[in-house]
């Protein structure tokens, strides 16, 4: 990130700022969109992740730690939107841009599924430990940085949160009671 | 059955997929707002401090110190109540569809375990497993014997049978283990500060157990004194409330506690509405421990005696 046009941006350059803004949106955007699963959630998480970062953009003590300071503004419009629209946790819709491809086999295409509906079963919290450091490749101790929590609280949300996923990965292949029992 | 690196290489996969550009329109509204967005401004200039010479930075620190020292002082607290006076849960006092309640295991704690632990996968029936994890216990070992066919786990610290005809829900009824850190003032609502209670539930058993049975947004019966184990135990039952939607629960999930570890968990997992739990709480060589069943509503008489067939069989082994 171009710190002069942070620096610039603080000052109240709105040509500034659109730089920025250019340059991050599809990045806070993409963070959104795993975290929500939803891509009209996301890109209002994003629009107002963009409009605080404009806001309190003279509060950032340390113009070098826009970035993580960003994703923190916006794991923060996550959770408004998900409170604000409350019919995001059941809906299991997949979107157009999460279909499969031609070339996956059948297991991926479960994979996917069970995925989504485990996916959605987490908190936010534990969907932005996920996101961060499995699709951002964030060590966690900048996770717990990003967040403001200590680092062994994203330890144990990260843990918890792979349980689940592994638990709804094997949950498709299990039978039902009635089919087990002889 | 999936091993920890499927699923990281899985989950990495999957979140590669999906949108990454932000549209345009996205883009032009939030510029076209900034007009109308005042910027908030910082009390000095960021980086100030770093182009102050150091005895001014010296002095400003020491007035700092005096300012809060002498707020701290006409702020404090004059009782020594640390921590706030917390709000205490409003007791609920519903009765719900329990469980054969009485745990008869007297058996005394044995020597160390002759059983495998709790696989990942199927388990075997007429089978003893032991659970330990330092998540989820303490040093004790929880032993317990699978009944009969269709039992399985996808981690090590529970263990459930699926719900007949339904093969999306993942478990309809489970047993598992916990440690527990704090409870949820409101299970349903757990977001944001003060969800948690304040001053946190207390270290010994009595202290959880009647925190459980007076906590809000829950239904829940008394404590009971029984025995699991060979241990004496507290057991309290609980319900989500009938007509509530957990799905529109913060999360999506309805949580009674959080771990230790982990102050914005929500345990145990909520696998439907109407769910319904037996949380046993107990003390093993000073640690306190907790083994909760769940069940929802519509399980089937010979499930549930499954799960009281385990309950009873359960040894622990400190």
């Amino acid at each position: 990130m171009d710190t002069d046009l942070v620096v610039r941006a603080q000052r109240g350059d709105e040509e500034a700022f659109a730089s920025l803004a250019v340059a991050a949106g599809d990045r806070l955007h993409a963070v959104a969109h795993r975290i929500l699963r939803d891509i009209e959630l996301a890109e209002d998480a994003t629009q107002q992740a963009l409009l605080t970062v404009w806001r309190d953009l003279p509060q950032l003590r340390d113009p070098a730690r826009f970035d993580a300071w960003s994703y923190r503004l916006l794991v923060r419009a996550c959770y408004a939107e998900a409170r604000r629209t409350r019919h995001w946790a059941p809906n299991l819709r997949l979107l157009p841009a999460d279909e499969p491809s031609g070339t996956d086999g059948p297991g991926a295409v479960v994979d996917r599924d069970q995925l989504e509906r485990g996916f959605r079963r987490l908190s936010i919290d534990h969907r932005a430990v996920v996101v961060l450091h499995h699709y951002l490749d964030m060590p966690l101790d900048e996770v717990a940085e990003t967040l403001g929590v200590p680092v062994g609280t994203v330890r144990s949300r990260l843990h918890h949160a792979m349980r689940g996923l592994r638990a709804a990965l094997d949950a498709d292949a299990r039978p039902t009671s009635r089919e087990a029992v002889p | 059955m999936s091993t920890d690196r499927d699923v990281t290489r899985i989950v990495r996969s999957w979140l590669e997929e999906g949108a990454t550009a932000l549209p345009d329109r996205v883009l032009d509204a939030v510029l076209d707002q900034l007009p109308a967005t005042s910027q908030r401004r910082a009390r000095w200039p960021a980086r100030r401090l770093n182009e102050m010479n150091s005895a001014l930075k010296l002095a400003l620190a020491a007035a700092a110190v005096v300012v809060v020292a002498v707020v701290g002082i006409n702020l404090a607290p004059r009782s020594g109540d640390v921590g706030g006076t917390g709000q205490s849960p409003t007791p609920t006092q519903t009765p719900s569809p329990t469980l054969t309640p009485t745990s008869t295991s007297t058996s005394a704690p044995s020597a160390a375990s002759k059983f495998p632990q709790l696989p990942i996968g199927d388990l075997v029936a007429g089978t003893s497993y032991f659970i330990n994890d330092p998540c989820c216990t303490g040093p004790a070992r929880i032993v317990l014997t699978v009944p009969a066919a269709g039992w399985f786990t996808v981690d090590t610290v529970f263990l459930g049978k699926k719900v007949p005809g339904d093969p999306d829900t993942l478990f309809g009824i489970t047993l598992g283990a916990s440690k527990v850190g704090n409870l949820w003032r409101d299970p349903c609502h757990r977001d944001g500060t003060g969800a948690a209670l304040n001053p946190p539930v207390g270290p010994t058993v009595d202290d959880l157990a009647n925190a459980l049975a007076v906590q809000g947004g829950a239904d829940a019966l008394p404590p009971t004194d029984v025995r699991i184990g060979g241990y004496p135990a507290k057991k309290v039952e609980l319900s989500v409330p009938a007509g509530l939607k957990t799905a529109t629960c913060d999360g999506g999930d309805f949580g009674w506690w959080s771990p230790p570890d982990d102050v914005t968990g929500a345990a145990p997992y909520t696998f439907g509405d109407g769910q319904h739990a037996t949380v046993y709480v107990f003390e093993v060589s000073g640690t306190r421990q907790v083994i909760q069943t769940t069940y929802l509503p519509g399980t089937p008489g010979t499930d549930l005696a499954e799960l009281q067939a385990i309950v009873d069989s359960i040894k622990i082994e400190p």
